[in-house]
């Protein structure tokens, strides 16, 4: 049985009313899963396998209910790929789901943006040598 | 010990060159700023709040070469050089505002060190990149926005540059309304606060006309990257309070002020960009604050629209439907 983190190293997120913003300060990019995204990213974080946040959702949104399983796994794999969620063997939480007031059921996606990541990637913390600030290991000597 | 012996020499060397200049609050922090004899006479002190708390740092302001200070510079003096542990944080600033920054973590004690020139915006920032170092383990952030406020009641101005942040912010202040910053702000997610940083405020020179009494009160002009500034003489110490909206601005030329709905993506990117960029190196404990800061309050798209008289009245307005 798989579960999914949501809480990675190197990145940051915060769930808004319908949206979660997710930066990744390792890649520079930062994503906006808002919508059925959302819904998803929810119910992983809460503790629910892939199958049964897919059931969840698809109870839910019955008239889309074939469509859910496999845009829901290629959705989290999605994520998994861009390094925003990390796949686990046990249940890191459980609690109660949110409410779904999402009208109508699209096709998850995770919008990105990349107009920081010039910014992250010139913000490397530089090791210095022994000898301490301001050397660092590619000195020439 | 050995690694760090460079840095805490420069921090000895740099105030004992130093002389206190005033002691400053920056939201919780409170610290004693230092300045040596180029820097005594610049005016810093103007843009610092003033307290008599107890201090919990110092800071000290050093320009001008040294001979006994340059072995801090870099052999790579064109690149950017961060390093930053639980013990120092330094980084050197290559180009035209070069500049070494050095704090002590643990001490409590930093410098900043300008071996060429002042830059212009220094002057009504003083110690902003010690001021980074010095509250990245706190629950305070510096965030590129702008808040004003009645009763203690502020709003958050988040956008990039030119999206409307100063003239809204200088429209208000003229209106009687509590500042809090125009450029930058200390936030405190976690509890919902904004703080001020400065006493100071800016006015671009294609603002002048609008707010010539303003101008007039400059206590001087700065050349920012090219373009005038006027740094402007507050009539009342700055303040902060509880942030009840968080703006996005936009300006699409609009007569009035015109309120609607936001998304997180109407104000994220300046606000993670703009934010960060001036703290370089402490983007993994800044992000996760400046996500939470976005959601401090009901977020809205505002276009201010093109009578900075109309400002104050149209955010009044807002105010009170948030009452």
């Amino acid at each position: 049985m798989s579960y999914f983190r949501t809480d990675v190293p190197d990145t940051a997120s915060e769930l808004f009313d319908d949206e979660v913003v997710i930066a990744h300060y390792g890649t520079g990019l930062y994503f906006s899963v808002a919508g059925s995204g959302a819904l998803v990213w929810q119910g992983l974080r809460h503790g629910l396998t892939v199958a049964e946040t897919i059931d969840w959702l698809a109870g839910h949104f019955t008239a889309d209910a074939a469509a859910i399983p496999a845009q829901v796994e290629a959705f989290v794999a999605t994520l998994v790929e861009k390094q925003l969620l990390i796949e686990v063997a046990e249940r890191d939480k459980a609690g109660e789901l949110p409410a779904i007031a999402l009208a109508a059921w699209q096709a998850p996606v995770a919008e990105s943006f990349d107009d920081l990541q010039e910014l992250l990637l010139l913000d490397p913390v530089h090791d210095v040598t022994e000898a301490g600030w301001p050397h660092r290991p590619d000195d020439q000597t | 010990m050995t690694r760090h012996n460079n840095l805490r020499d420069f921090i000895e060397l740099a105030f004992a060159r130093s002389a206190p200049l005033i002691r400053a609050r920056f939201g919780d922090l409170v610290a004693d700023v230092f300045a040596n004899e180029a820097t005594a006479s610049q005016g810093f002190e103007h843009a610092l709040i003033g307290t008599d708390a107890p201090a919990g740092a110092s800071f000290a302001i050093v320009a001008g070469d040294d001979p006994a200070l340059r072995h801090i510079i870099p052999a790579q003096r064109d690149e950017i050089h961060i390093a930053s542990d639980a013990e120092f944080y330094a980084y050197w600033r290559p180009g035209l505002e070069r500049q070494v920054t050095v704090y002590d973590r643990k001490g409590g004690r930093g410098v900043i060190w300008y071996p060429e020139r002042i830059p212009a915006g220094a002057l009504g920032q003083p110690c902003e990149p010690l001021l980074q170092a010095a509250i990245e383990p706190t629950d305070w952030v510096i965030a590129h926005g702008a808040a004003v406020g009645r009763n203690d009641r502020f709003l958050l101005l988040l956008g990039p540059g030119k999206a409307g942040k100063s003239t809204a912010t200088l429209a208000c202040m003229r209106a009687g309304w509590q500042y809090a910053g125009d450029d930058l702000v200390l936030l405190n997610p976690a509890k919902g606060l904004v703080a001020p940083l400065f006493s100071s405020a800016r006015l671009r020179h294609s603002g002048v006309a609008a707010f010539q009494a303003l101008a007039d009160g400059a206590f001087l002009v700065s050349d920012d990257e090219g373009a005038p500034r006027y740094e402007l003489r507050l009539a009342t110490p700055p303040s902060g309070g509880r942030v009840v909206a968080v703006l996005g601005m936009r300006r699409r030329g609009l007569p009035g002020v015109h309120v609607g709905p936001a998304r997180p993506m109407d104000y994220m990117g300046a606000l993670l960009r703009d934010s960060t960029t001036r703290a370089l190196g402490c983007t993994a404990s800044m992000t996760p604050k400046l996500l939470a800061a976005a959601r401090m309050a009901p977020a809205f798209l505002v276009d201010t629209g093109t009578d900075p008289a109309a400002i104050p009245a149209g955010l009044e307005t807002l105010l009170v439907s948030l009452s």
